[in-house]
């Protein structure tokens, strides 16, 4: 590193000369062919000439002139602190809110919309074989009970309006039995629908299967299962390329918090099931009651109230919505 | 590239501070123009924001009077990132599939140590000390010891080999680093790695215990146990108290224990590193003072709604750079002049690096 001095002259084409303090012309070329860094800060510019030297300087004032307005100017103009960052955070504020609000279901749906047919069904291949593989195995039904329960999901599946079956999407009902889940029905993003032996036993009624059967359509019609997972990737992407560093505690609160949003998500699309469950019924000449009538019978057998940990709504408050929707039917 | 092992005694080398100039109230404003630009963007400015925020830092950042410097480009940056996304949704994808889970397990588990050298790779070359650029040497096959063979092993002590592991892949980091032409060594003796690791381990056995007697003193767990002998299911106190029971085993338990190694193995690797041989490092953090500002960073931040996390970065920074300073053999002007002079040899081929720079939490 050499003391020197930069001299700008404007005679004809503006030209920018660096010389020693004993004059002799260390570095030399037309302003324009000068490279300046960007302002950031406090520190140091820096002036980089097409021969590779660097001139650097503390005087700011001065390569602002020489600089002249730029973009990079104007953001650093922006980054003053000054009151006006008052507006910024507001924005800042209000962009959360939009992104959150919007951005997040928008990029989720357009995640759904580019995810490949042929995923879907392996997915639901994939995890069949797996739980047949660990807990699952064959239904002990009756065939006759097999054939009743198969109609009553064939007519659901019927009402369905066409546009609602996605590509790469069958919907196909299957029987196991699992004893480690107990009474249960699950659907997976490719429209496979599992019932277990002991739901099939103990809620018989026509209305009660129909009930959640379409509950369990209604998560696959409207992607429940791709969202969660999308949604839960998103954010976990926005907040690492955003948060920037936030330290080590806070990304361990960040990703629980991640955790207790996802959760959220999941009771709110439960009910969303629920209602598209209460609809369907009706279109297929069932009783969206039976919807209702389960929740009651389980709060019977394992008591209400989850609170905010939970994946699902609590039971009470269930079938209080449904009855609503039934009401307004 | 073979790291210099020390061979200058401490008597002929002159402390020179590490200082950093950075600034709250300049900061705050570049962060927040930073975060607002990145949400409208959705998040394709982050990369520049990311730019920007290294080169603060860097440019701020002096040793004996000059600074550091980063080089890289947005547009560097968000190609890095988008390929990160992209490999991270497929990696999500297939492991929904169950059968092809263990797959996407096994790929990703191999390309961790490809990732890592790229990723060193292209932030070293990026970086500059008074215009010189830093260089990265690690080889994929070490790189793969230390990512996935030694904490394989580690774990298969049940973790009491971990210093080892630890210790192993600082040496990785430093041996393979070079500034300009001149190479960084690391080596330390491994008891400091494992005083360091009993400190940690002890705080949380003894805060731990601590914690865990007054939690069960305050009667929060009492409604949890009594709900597990009915059916009822757990009262909303004791949900609320398992929750603050979690955050302040965090903070007070596992964070704190976190920082202290952090601040005790930081300080052994500066301490037993040298440049070209001749300089040295010294590190002199404070691993209690490092946990206090650790913590009170956490907790100004949260209840500040994150509005004064520049303050907390511009305080850990100045922190660390405070108890930092390198000895240098020699004088400090030789030494630049000489990385100067073999750079011109070279010529300046760095500026097209291809490089990842993986900041994703990996």
């Amino acid at each position: 590193m050499v003391r020197s001095r930069i001299v700008l002259s404007t005679a004809g084409e503006d030209h920018l000369t660096v010389s020693s303090a004993e004059g002799d012309s260390l570095a030399s070329a037309p302003l324009a062919q000068v490279t300046f860094s960007e302002r950031i800060g406090s520190a140091p510019r820096r002036l980089v000439f097409p021969d590779g030297s660097v001139f650097e300087t503390d005087e700011h004032e001065a390569i602002a002139l020489l600089e002249g307005d730029t973009p990079a100017s104007r953001l650093h103009a922006w980054e003053a602190f000054h009151p006006r960052l008052a507006v910024v955070i507001l924005a800042g504020i209000a962009g959360v809110w939009a992104l959150w609000r919007y951005g997040l279901d928008i990029m989720v749906a357009g995640a759904i919309a580019v995810t490949p047919a042929a995923l879907f069904g392996a997915m639901d291949a994939g995890t069949i074989q797996a739980i047949d593989a660990t807990m699952a195995s064959p239904s002990k039904l009756s065939e006759a009970e097999r054939t009743r329960i198969q109609g009553i999901f064939d007519d659901l599946v019927a009402t369905l309006p066409p546009g609602s079956i996605r590509k790469g999407q069958t919907y196909s009902l299957g029987f196991r039995s699992i004893p480690a889940v107990g009474p249960n029905a699950f659907a997976m993003p490719g429209g496979s629908i599992i019932m277990t032996d002991a739901f099939a036993r103990k809620f018989p009624k026509d209305d009660v299967i129909a009930g959640v059967l379409g509950h369990e359509i209604g998560h696959v019609v409207e992607d429940h299962g791709l969202e969660q997972v999308y949604r839960s990737l998103g954010i976990y992407v926005l907040v690492a390329l955003m948060a920037g560093d936030t330290g080590p505690i806070l990304e361990d609160i960040l990703l629980e918090g991640n955790l207790l949003l996802s959760l959220s998500f999941s009771r709110e699309k439960e009910l969303e099931a629920d209602a598209f469950g209460v609809e369907l019924l009706r279109d297929a000449g069932y009783n969206p009651v039976g919807l209702a009538d389960f929740f009651r019978e389980l709060i019977e057998m394992v008591g209400d109230d989850n609170g905010f940990r939970a994946t699902h709504p609590s039971s009470s408050d269930r079938v209080q919505r449904i009855e609503e929707l039934i009401e307004a039917q | 590239m073979p790291a210099t092992p020390p061979s200058l005694p401490p008597s002929q080398q002159t402390p020179v501070p590490i200082e950093f100039r950075g600034d709250t109230r300049e900061w705050f404003g570049i962060w927040i123009v930073n975060f607002v630009l990145s949400i409208i963007t959705i998040g394709i400015y982050s990369a520049w924001a990311k730019v920007r925020q290294k080169k603060y830092f860097y440019q701020h950042t002096y040793v004996g009077g000059r600074n550091f410097d980063y080089h890289a480009t947005g547009i560097q940056i968000l190609i890095g990132r988008l390929i990160v996304i992209a490999g991270l949704v497929v990696f999500t994808v297939i492991s929904a599939i169950p059968v092809l889970a263990i797959f996407a397990f096994l790929a990703f588990l191999f390309a961790v140590p490809w990732l890592v050298v790229r990723s060193l790779l292209f932030n070293a070359r990026m970086s500059s000390w008074s215009n010189v650029r830093f260089g990265f040497f690690g080889s994929y096959g070490r790189a793969a010891k230390i990512t996935i063979l030694y904490p394989l092993l580690a774990a298969l002590t049940l973790y009491l080999a971990a210093p080892f592991a630890d210790r192993a892949r600082r040496r990785f980091i430093v041996d393979n680093h070079t500034l300009g032409k001149t190479t960084f060594f690391f080596d330390a003796p491994i008891s400091k790695f494992y005083i360091a690791a009993l400190a940690a381990v002890g705080w949380v056995l003894v805060v731990g215990a601590v914690l865990g007697f007054a939690i069960v003193q305050s009667g929060v767990l009492d409604g949890l146990f009594a709900s597990l002998e009915g059916i009822d299911s757990p009262p909303p106190q004791a949900e609320i108290g398992i929750t603050i029971a979690t955050y302040a085993a965090l903070f007070v338990v596992f964070a704190p224990a976190g920082a202290l190694y952090y601040a005790m193995a930081r300080n052994i690797v500066f301490n037993h590193s040298t440049l070209g041989g001749i300089h040295a490092f010294r590190s002199t953090v404070p691993p209690l003072g490092y946990v206090w500002i650790v913590i009170t960073n956490a907790i100004v931040i949260v209840g500040s709604l994150f509005m004064l996390l520049p303050w907390a970065q511009i305080r850990k920074a100045k922190f660390l750079a405070a108890h930092t300073e390198m000895l240098v053999g020699g004088s400090l002007d030789e030494f630049v002049g000489t990385m100067q002079d073999e750079r011109n040899a070279i010529g300046d081929a760095y500026s097209d690096i291809e490089g990842l720079d993986l900041d994703i939490g990996i």
